[in-house]
């Protein structure tokens, strides 16, 4: 193999240049309409960085003010765009370098709640600990623009941008609090594992695209299936090649030829989509690669933590999903032999046995609460296993499906894609209270996390205790709470695949969730049921992280309680979620919201119909009328920001009233 | 001309000298260099692959790692900075005040 090609073409034709100018300036203007949410959260992030240069020491809560705002507006132009028709079929923004589909809408709507709520308690939290820097709320935007490139990335190169412009800002943020010998120690750690990480995505990512030669998601996918096709082409010639006796030469050159060109890009292939993964499985903290979580957790400062738990697993497993679930669908690649299906499965099961084993032994609760996310992230995987062996089944040899088990199969994918996000969304904001509370317990560079120190909680402050009570209670699995729903609709969805080693580790999971229940109740006992300390240990000043535990904990029961309309929402976005985009994608949202127009048709008519059996004046009217489309499209938009960790806007103004 | 194997040789030996470098060594300074070392050898590869190709796609991402990898240095030595001031000495073993 020698390079024989051509000059690449680097600029275009001049005559033709000036023309594409305009059109091509105009287009990106249209992009970044398009991407209204991640650019406010971009340019803000500058704006925040240059309003700090000439904030005085007494206006950082102008500084707080400022990037809700922006947050703020973000969520208002993500809201505009969730649930519009013209993203059900995802658009592809600068040239397919990033999509814009619901998906990717969810997964913003959901970082920018995050966000919110981390920007809302880290400012008196930093006060009260006495290591305020102004860079803090510029830090977190340019982390949640990373992990909004990450939900939009069309890309492999925008995945690897995202990751790292996400990772490098939590780094700082780790070590940002210098006057404890734990923060610089945790930031460290976190560092070398992240970028050693990031090493392997990048190699990962090389040998991919050696073996295909694109790096766009929706290219790759398609190329992925013909590195098979290749490679089972090249297996005819092997036995010439092993056998050459009884051939004439040129056909051994030839066949020696066919089988280098076949087997190379599987060879190239297969360790490059292991490495990624690999590099993945680090930044969700599973197990073989989770040393790093518990440590990095504890020294970071609490609402670090807190975005670290909630944001920076929402953009992992956002770009987990669209790699494993959405580019690399494969039957070859995605089942025994080759596959990482079977893989990942016992990574899950030891995931979770792991990380709830080790955190029953706790004695911190911020090290409790990192173990505790380390089972959540099994979970989850177990949900990533069930949606990738729904998509890329491979039938058995001499079996072609038929379209209506295709279809089934398909839409069984969507609905785990979707009790993926619905899970991830009840954890984030379960888990964003838990650690609200951490941080507001302990003052004067004592942070109050050993868990004999929350002992009489409820005593002290009853309503604390309720709010951390109801997000534990949504974190193990509680049946009103999200938390229970979640946990439901994964296991359900991975159970309905009748694989028998999925079944095996669903019952795995059930087990472990009883587990969890041990060391979430312990401590919710000792909150309520043990005698308070001596010495008031305090709290930080401030309403920030009282008002985000509230809203978590009302989100947590809310979730639970609205299941149904959360998870219509989550499989909208699931619905539109395969990558390539294309018009099928369209179609099956649009199936979707037949399906729900009709049932809410129905439910009205049943309505009606009570109404009118009981003396009824309306019930003319109801029966028969078409629920209008702009209705349909107003309901999801409407109802989103409830959907997501803690509105920043309202929650703002709030703060300011206060201050 | 150069066969593209040659380039993978070097591309995997220095990926792999990175890679045994961050999971062996113990001084912070030396696994801040293998990292960088891990990143170079995938950047050879994908300008490798690029060329082998025809298209630029693998050059962009070189030329992105380069300005990310600049970046997460000057992260990492921040901390490390951030370190010493409050101990001496660089052995990564020394680091355990986060522990079970």
């Amino acid at each position: 193999m020698t390079f024989a090609l051509g000059p690449v073409p680097l600029l275009p034709e001049p005559a033709a240049a000036a023309g594409q100018a305009t059109t091509a300036s105009a287009q990106a203007l249209v992009d970044m309409v398009h991407l209204a949410p991640m650019m406010i959260v971009g340019i803000w992030s500058l704006i925040v960085l240059v309003a700090d240069a000439f904030a005085r020491p007494g206006l950082r809560r102008f500084q707080q003010t400022l990037t809700l705002l922006g947050l703020g507006l973000a969520v208002l132009a993500a809201v505009g765009q969730f649930g519009h028709y013209e993203y059900d079929g995802g658009i592809e923004v600068f040239s397919g370098f990033l999509y814009v589909d619901q998906f990717a809408l969810l997964v913003d709507l959901g970082i920018l709640g995050v966000a919110g709520a981390v920007v809302l308690f880290a400012g008196d939290y930093n006060r009260s600990h006495r290591f305020e820097y102004g860079e803090h709320e510029s830090l977190v935007l340019i982390a949640t623009f990373g992990v909004m490139i990450l939900a939009h990335a069309g890309d492999l190169v925008a995945l690897f941008l995202g990751i790292e412009t996400m990772s490098i800002a939590v780094y700082v943020m780790v070590g940002a609090r210098w006057n404890s010998r734990q923060s610089p120690e945790a930031a460290l750690k976190y560092f070398v594992m992240g970028a050693f990480s990031s090493g392997l995505l990048l190699m990962g990512i090389a040998l991919v695209y050696g073996a295909t030669g694109v790096t766009g998601l929706d290219q790759l996918s398609h190329e992925v299936s013909t590195v098979f096709t290749k490679w089972r082409a090249a297996q005819d010639y092997v036995a010439v090649v092993e056998a050459p006796e009884g051939f004439p030469a040129g056909m051994v050159d030839m066949a020696q030829d066919k089988v280098a060109l076949g087997i190379a890009p599987a060879a190239l292939l297969i360790p490059g989509v292991l490495l990624v993964l690999g590099a993945l499985l680090f930044k969700v903290s599973a197990v073989p690669f989770h040393m790093w979580t518990p440590d990095a957790y504890e020294g970071a400062p609490s609402p670090t933590t807190a975005f670290m738990a909630a944001g920076v697993k929402i953009g992992a497993f956002a770009a987990l999903l669209k790699l494993f679930v959405g580019t690399f669908i494969v039957g070859s690649l995605v089942q025994a032999p080759y596959g990482w299906t079977s893989v990942v499965l016992w990574l899950a099961a030891a995931t979770m046995i792991v990380g709830n084993l080790a955190a029953v032994r706790q004695t911190n609760v911020k090290r409790l609460l990192a173990y505790s996310s380390v089972a959540h992230v099994g979970y989850l995987l177990v949900g990533v296993v069930a949606a990738a062996s729904f998509y890329g089944d491979r039938p058995a040899k001499g079996y072609l499906p038929t379209a209506d088990e295709h279809a089934w199969a398909s839409n069984a994918g969507d609905t785990a894609v979707a009790s993926i996000l619905y899970y991830l969304l009840a954890y984030a904001v379960a888990t964003l209270g838990a650690f609200a509370c951490v941080s507001w317990l302990g003052r004067d560079k004592k942070e109050a996390s050993a868990a004999h120190e929350w002992s009489g909680l409820a005593q002290r402050h009853p309503g604390i205790a309720l709010g951390m009570t109801v997000c534990l209670l949504s974190l193990m699995g509680m049946p009103p709470m999200g938390g229970f729903f979640g946990k439901l609709f994964v296991f359900r969805s991975a159970f309905e695949h009748g694989s028998e080693a999925l079944r095996i580790v669903v019952v795995i999971a059930v087990v472990n969730s009883v587990i969890g229940a041990v060391y979430y109740l312990r401590l919710i006992v000792s909150m309520y049921f043990r005698p308070p300390l001596e010495r008031d240990l305090g709290h930080v000043e401030g309403r920030g992280a009282p008002v985000v535990l509230a809203a978590a904990a009302a989100l947590s029961v809310l979730i639970g309680i609205g299941a149904d309309a959360m998870m219509q929402r989550c499989r909208l976005a699931s619905a539109g979620f395969r990558i390539p985009p294309s018009e099928a994608r369209a179609e099956r949202v649009d199936e979707l919201r037949a399906q729900w127009e009709q049932r809410e048709a129905e439910a009205d008519r049943k309505a009606a119909q009570e109404e009118g059996q009981q003396p009824g004046q309306k019930a003319g009217q109801q029966p028969g009328q078409q629920p209008d489309e702009k209705a349909q499209v107003e309901v999801p938009a409407a109802a989103a920001p409830s959907a997501e960790g803690g509105t920043p806007p309202a929650e703002a103004e709030a703060l300011d009233d206060g201050g | 001309m150069v066969p593209i194997t040659h380039f993978l040789y070097l591309a995997s030996t220095l990926f792999v000298i990175g890679l045994l470098g961050v999971m062996l060594r113990r001084n912070v300074l030396i696994v801040l260099m293998s990292v960088e070392l891990m990143l170079n050898g995938a950047n050879i590869a994908l300008v490798a692959f690029s060329r082998f190709h025809g298209n630029l796609d693998g050059q962009v991402l070189a030329m992105f790692t380069i300005a990310v990898a600049a970046a997460e240095a000057a992260v990492g030595l921040a901390i490390v900075v951030s370190i010493f001031r409050s101990r001496t000495g660089s052995d990564i073993d020394d680091l355990s005040l986060l522990r079970d």
